[in-house]
């Protein structure tokens, strides 16, 4: 017990961890309930494309990757309201372009001096000091935003017919969350890996969502989740000899499926 | 209206005549040259050592590219379709060799499989000698260690096979790839010396890597241990645990450097090299080179006495 903490590398692990949780599980509630949940793996996708970009015009990789990601994530959003597709739709048109612009820009170019995944994909385990900094500044700005926006983010989120006829700009909100869903997709990748960020921006909420019962419930809910999933994942895996990220995901998991079984439970009224 | 229509077409299927002149063109014009293809970095260098000026040595692996995961483009294939001699180094280090020998028509091509005949380590043997505890998970991605080209013994192997290839495809030049072949010999047994001498006296025999487990050859050869995040793979995940295993014995053994390669990230190293207070520095595998590299011409021997520098500093030696 007391040795895990000893470990420089593992208090880092566990404190940009917790931050970036955060901000994933406050994002999220929003995400699942506007049926967004898979915008945060597609922005991963796009990332993919935009890190290629980066590296082919000599353009700092996680800059380009910021920018198209902001850029593909607004865009996701428009097209929905323009083109009358379903955001899904949109999301996978883009994630797979993302992707095939990425693949052909990484063969052009021929000259990647590092292999692009491990470039693109932080570890959980070797967090630098300046990248915890960034975690923590991430989940404030997230927490800042949402909380100077949050009436008009829970009236759109419910009932965007009635928050549109009531004067609300839907359009800038949808904008605002897809931006702050880029920013943590790119800062997320780079600091705990992508598979960790598209997780805890979907499985926490939706497990915070089976048992909460109002909307601010859902996010503290969510968030403690996620947080809980994050140090129980890490000390599972120092005990256990098991992946960092992966064992952190299946925890999270876990813990969805338990919310999801008392929520079943309840509705049949085995538990009061 | 019709005629534009018309016109379009036929613009159109030139283009796409002279597109697929302009891809054969080049493989025509160099058909006297025996041509060679190898694939990773070592093996272009033994055939280029051995065929000298006259033949034609093209690597398949782009700058920066890691031959486990790269994959062939169509330009590859055709490539392939038109040479001499093809070397790799064997299906646990190239798994996508076998496909592309399947797809190509090439009854001339003489295929030289680097690893045959060669005495493997396996992989779950690998790891032995590279860490204190074994790992049966990651012994599980390939039956043995692919990495043959870091023992030197093996390499004078390589060269014998690729002058023999050679020779029976330009038998008029016999004498001077053979020539050739022993005066490139006689380096890789000079650098052989070197390490055995510059590797025998020193603090630590623990090489510790903040990477995969490619060094056994290595390690065997002159008596070393390899201590790594993890397994013969390069695409596993370290567990926190084997970090903080790493970690200790890197301050048990006063490990003066932690090891990275250079096609991967250090981010690893560094953190490791972090908690040890010692520096960072890079194990080449040579399996490949940056663009960097390519273009101040590192040659493989360079890059392993590079290598032997920086062991000698990490193992404190004298």
């Amino acid at each position: 017990m007391e040795d895990i903490l000893t470990y420089g590398f593992m208090q880092r692990a566990l404190v940009a961890g917790v931050f970036i949780s955060i901000a994933c599980a406050i994002l999220g509630v929003f995400l699942v309930l506007k049926r967004d949940a898979m915008l945060g793996h597609g922005l991963s996708h796009v990332t993919f494309g935009g890190v290629a970009l980066g590296l082919f015009l000599g353009i700092k990789p996680l800059l380009m990757a910021l920018v198209v990601a902001v850029f593909c994530s607004v865009i996701i959003q428009k097209l929905r309201e323009k083109a009358g597709l379903y955001e899904d739709t949109a999301i996978g048109i883009f994630s797979s372009t993302g992707m095939a612009i990425g693949i052909i820009l990484v063969t052009l170019s021929g000259k990647f001096n590092v292999d692009l995944f491990s470039y693109l994909f932080g570890n959980i385990l070797a967090i630098e000091r300046f990248e915890v900094v960034i975690a923590v500044f991430l989940a404030v700005t997230v927490i800042m935003v949402i909380s100077f926006f949050y009436q008009e983010l829970l009236y759109q989120t419910f009932d965007a017919e009635a928050a549109r006829t009531s004067g609300i700009r839907i359009g800038f909100l949808d904008a605002v969350l897809a931006v702050l869903t880029s920013i943590t997709v790119v800062i997320g990748m780079k600091v705990v890996g992508i598979l960790l960020v598209a997780a805890l921006l979907v499985i926490p909420s939706a497990a915070g969502l089976q048992i909460a019962k109002t909307f601010r419930q859902a996010v503290i809910i969510s968030s403690v989740v996620s947080i809980g999933s994050v140090i129980a994942g890490l000390f599972a895996a120092f005990y256990w000899d098991l992946p960092a990220a992966g064992t952190t995901v299946v925890v999270a998991f876990l813990v969805f499926l338990a919310f999801g079984t008392l929520r079943i439970l309840k509705k049949r009224g085995v538990l009061e | 209206m019709e005629k534009t229509y018309m016109s379009k077409w036929f613009i159109a299927v030139c283009i796409s005549w002279l597109q697929l002149l302009i891809l054969i063109f080049p493989f025509t014009l160099r058909a006297e040259n025996v041509s060679v293809i190898t694939t990773i970095f070592p093996l272009k260098e033994f055939a280029q050592a051995v065929g000298g000026e006259q033949v034609e040595v093209t690597q398949l692996l782009p700058p920066g590219a890691e031959a486990h995961t790269w994959e062939p483009k169509p330009s590859d294939i055709v490539r392939l379709s038109r040479a001499d001699i093809f070397i790799y180094t064997g299906a646990e280090m190239e798994p996508w060799v076998s496909g592309i020998l399947k797809t190509i028509e090439n009854p001339k091509l003489v295929i030289i499989e680097a690893s045959q005949g060669l005495p493997l380590l396996r992989a779950d043997q690998a790891e032995a000698i590279g860490g204190e505890h074994h790992h049966s998970q990651e012994s599980m991605h390939g039956r043995f260690d692919p990495h043959i080209w870091l023992n030197f013994d093996f390499d004078q192997k390589i060269v014998d096979k690729i002058t023999e290839a050679l020779s029976k495809k330009d038998p008029e030049v016999i004498l001077r790839y053979q020539r050739n072949a022993e005066a490139y010999k006689a380096k890789l047994r000079d650098i052989d010396l070197r390490y055995l001498k510059g590797l025998g006296k020193c603090d630590s025999k623990e090489v510790v890597l903040g990477s995969h487990a490619a060094f056994a050859y290595l390690a065997q050869q002159y008596g070393l241990r390899q201590i790594s995040l993890y397994g013969i793979s390069p695409n596993a995940e370290p567990t926190p645990k084997k970090m903080a295993e790493v970690i200790a014995c890197a301050k048990k053994y006063h490990a003066q450097a932690i090891y990275y390669e250079e096609l991967v990230s250090d981010k690893l190293a560094k953190t490791i090299a972090q908690e040890t207070g010692a520096k960072t520095l890079v194990l080449s595998t040579g399996e490949n080179l940056t663009q960097k590299q390519i273009e101040t011409k590192v040659t493989f021997l360079a890059l392993m006495e590079q290598n032997l520098e920086n062991l000698r500093y990490g193992l404190s030696c004298k």
